[in-house]
């Protein structure tokens, strides 16, 4: 029963254990009931699902992709770099970002299945060598800060309230839910993610598929790393790069299968929240935990979270 | 007997000046130097980056006090095993001077060794290598005094039982521990309380998440005592639109001394810490070596720790709203990534450190 309630509304259970932990940390701290708490909650959720966005739909095909906090960093530098603090240049930065993104989202694609290695590997190497070209740029210092008017558009609050971050989620949100649950390319990801050979068979071009899988999530960190120039002001070398292992943390509780063919970007956002808030949370101030302390409990609590998908994905299996 | 006298002349004078050529001055021609740089990492750190690059500066400006320096560096990628080749091949190579940053503050006795017995100048900088078994010069920058000086600020400006939040380093590095055991004096000394903690570990983004998650929480609080990272911890702030704290620092990056000018530009919006943790500390530390080369004597009382030889270098450059209009020019010519750095002078040192 628990696991068909699980199948069918993955967003379900991190969501429930996202609100169990959010009323804890009240009862424990009641000041954390506070609407900054919730905004920013939700703007850290926004930027954990973008970037995880293209990794739901990486893992879904069969993959892993290791390169999502490189290219968010690469990208946030060359966004600082190209706005100078000027407005009006968001068009270059952008299309700069872009070029980068799908340059490095095709190298990823390409070299895991032309070179036949597992896509984990395959993409750390790349992560490793974007981070390296990041010293190379910038020599380990900043190149500049995001336009103000940029900056504006991620951290102001529409109506005083509503994190304007949440326009940006207007068209990404309803964009990778068409890309996953209405294209044809989304269908493929899934046909591809549970059986490469039966796709094959029924005539999809795998490897087409795969290698789009890899651009698209790479053009989604790109664009997720711009809007992190916009809301750190300035950017450094490898700043995101823990977003690589967030955004796959992310995917995974949100219900997506690491053998691939199984999973929901709805999944996704809610494995997003389940982070921020479970960071938030051991961070309370009563609980009084030390930051080596906070950091075990998070790890364990991490793996208490992995072995319960798991064992979910062997009942639908 | 003439010829003679004059031979005896020409040969003491012959001598005088190779004399002269062997140590500095103004006329003669300087004396070649080869320095070896080794360091545990330099990548993904703009600390090291800028750290190698005043060595380098200082290496070049040797040339005014006799001395014609050549460097190299070395990297050990965090790897203790690569670091010892690295510096066996400088010892093999004959290098005068070997300027270590290690990955470890002990393990090396073996090759310190083996240095001094080739005649090499070893020295330890930005660190204290500990171990006793071997005397070799230790230079690092004063860290009690950057946690002590920042956190007693904030104890004037705040006030005695001020509320504070303590954002640290990196738990276990020996500069954050000692920068800890600073903050620590100065909120006993001023009865501060501190009412949330966490670490950024030197990591911008974490600094901006645990300040997030601490004004999340609701907690209140008057200051923020953080170790560097300050400018992002600020970001927090305006994310959330929380109202700034009373007091913030130290930092030292062209980043948050542009803020902190802009901020405060009209009127005392926030009091707030520069403080340099100088990455030229390895200049300095190169003309120490370079005053020993000249036959100069360390004086005694210099020591933190004489029993390791550790010279521990006070910042020299801070500021706060009060005097922030002396830094101005400063302030505004820096790239925000950029740290305040500087390095001792041969003569600088020569001044302050030795007989």
């Amino acid at each position: 029963m628990g696991n068909n309630i699980m199948r069918r509304w993955p967003a379900l259970m991190p969501v429930a254990i996202s609100v169990l932990l959010y009323a804890f940390t009240v009862i424990v701290q009641p000041s954390a009931l506070n609407w900054t708490a919730v905004t920013s909650i939700v703007m850290l959720t926004l930027l954990l699902s973008f970037a995880s966005a293209g990794q739901t739909l990486v893992l879904i095909g069969g993959g892993m992709d290791f390169t999502v906090g490189a290219v968010m960093s690469a990208s946030a530098i060359l966004t600082a770099a190209i706005m100078n603090s000027q407005d009006g240049r968001f068009l270059p930065a952008f299309g700069a970002v872009m070029v980068m993104s799908v340059a490095i989202g095709l190298l990823n694609g390409v070299c895991t299945v032309k070179i036949g290695l597992p896509p984990l590997i395959v993409t750390m190497a790349i992560s490793n060598v974007v981070s390296r070209l990041q010293y190379i740029l910038t020599q380990g210092s900043p190149l500049g800060y995001a336009s103000p008017a940029f900056i504006r558009t991620v951290t102001s609050q529409l109506f005083g309230v509503v994190p304007s971050l949440t326009l940006y989620a207007l068209v990404l949100f309803p964009l990778m839910f068409y890309i996953l649950n209405r294209s044809r390319l989304g269908h493929q990801v899934y046909l591809v993610g549970n059986n490469p050979v039966a796709a094959r068979l029924n005539g999809i071009g795998v490897n087409k598929v795969v290698i789009l899988t890899y651009v698209i999530s790479a053009v989604f960190s790109g664009f997720t790393g711009m809007l992190g120039a916009a809301y750190m002001q300035s950017a450094k070398c490898q700043m995101f790069d823990e977003y690589a292992y967030n955004s796959l943390i992310a995917v995974i509780v949100g219900g997506t299968a690491l053998t691939g063919g199984v999973g929901t970007y709805t999944g996704t956002i809610a494995g997003a929240l389940l982070m921020v808030v479970l960071n938030n949370t051991l961070t309370t101030p009563a609980l009084q935990l030390t930051p080596p302390m906070r950091n075990i409990l998070l790890g364990l609590v991490m793996v208490l979270l992995l072995i319960l998908y798991n064992r979910g994905k062997a009942v639908r299996q | 007997m003439g010829m003679k006298r004059t031979l005896v002349l020409l040969l003491a004078l012959v001598m005088t000046m190779a004399l002269f050529a062997g140590i500095a001055n103004s006329t003669g021609a300087p004396v070649d130097i080869r320095l070896a740089s080794h360091n545990a990492v330099i990548e993904g750190n703009p600390y090291r980056v800028r750290y190698e690059a005043d060595i380098q500066e200082a290496a070049a400006d040797a040339i005014n006090y006799g001395f014609n320096v050549s460097y190299a560096s070395f990297v050990a990628n965090m790897d203790a095993s690569t670091e010892q080749r690295l510096i066996q091949n400088s010892i093999d190579d004959g290098y005068d001077i070997i300027l270590a940053n290690p990955v470890t503050a002990t393990g090396l006795d073996h090759l310190i060794e083996k240095a001094q017995d080739a005649g090499i100048l070893y020295i330890n900088a930005d660190c204290i290598y500990t171990s006793t078994d071997v005397s070799i010069l230790n230079i690092a920058t004063d860290q009690y005094y950057l946690g002590y000086h920042t956190g007693s600020y904030a104890g004037q400006v705040l006030g005695e039982g001020a509320k504070v939040v303590m954002i640290a380093a990196w738990d276990g590095n020996p500069a954050n521990t000692d920068r800890q055991r600073g903050f620590q004096q100065a909120i006993t000394e001023y009865g501060m309380d501190v009412v949330a903690s966490g670490n950024h570990d030197w990591d911008a983004a974490k600094a901006t998440q645990i300040m997030t998650e601490i004004l999340n929480s609701g907690v209140e609080f008057d200051g923020v005592l953080i170790s560097q990272c300050a400018e992002a911890a600020l970001i927090a702030f305006d994310a959330t639109g929380r109202a700034y704290p009373k007091f913030m620092g130290f930092n030292d990056t062209g980043e948050w001394m542009q803020r902190m000018v802009e901020l405060n530009k009209d009127e005392r919006v926030m009091d707030f810490m520069v403080l340099s943790n100088p990455p030229g500390v390895g200049g300095s530390a190169l003309n120490f070596g370079l005053n020993i080369l000249l036959g100069k004597e360390l004086r005694e009382d210099i020591y933190d720790d004489e029993s390791i030889s550790s010279i521990l270098l006070p910042s020299k450059i801070w500021f706060t709203y009060d005097n922030m209009d002396e830094y101005l020019e400063l302030a505004n010519t820096m790239a925000p990534g950029d740290a305040i750095t500087y390095w001792l002078t041969v003569e600088e040192v020569a001044e302050q450190y030795f007989k």
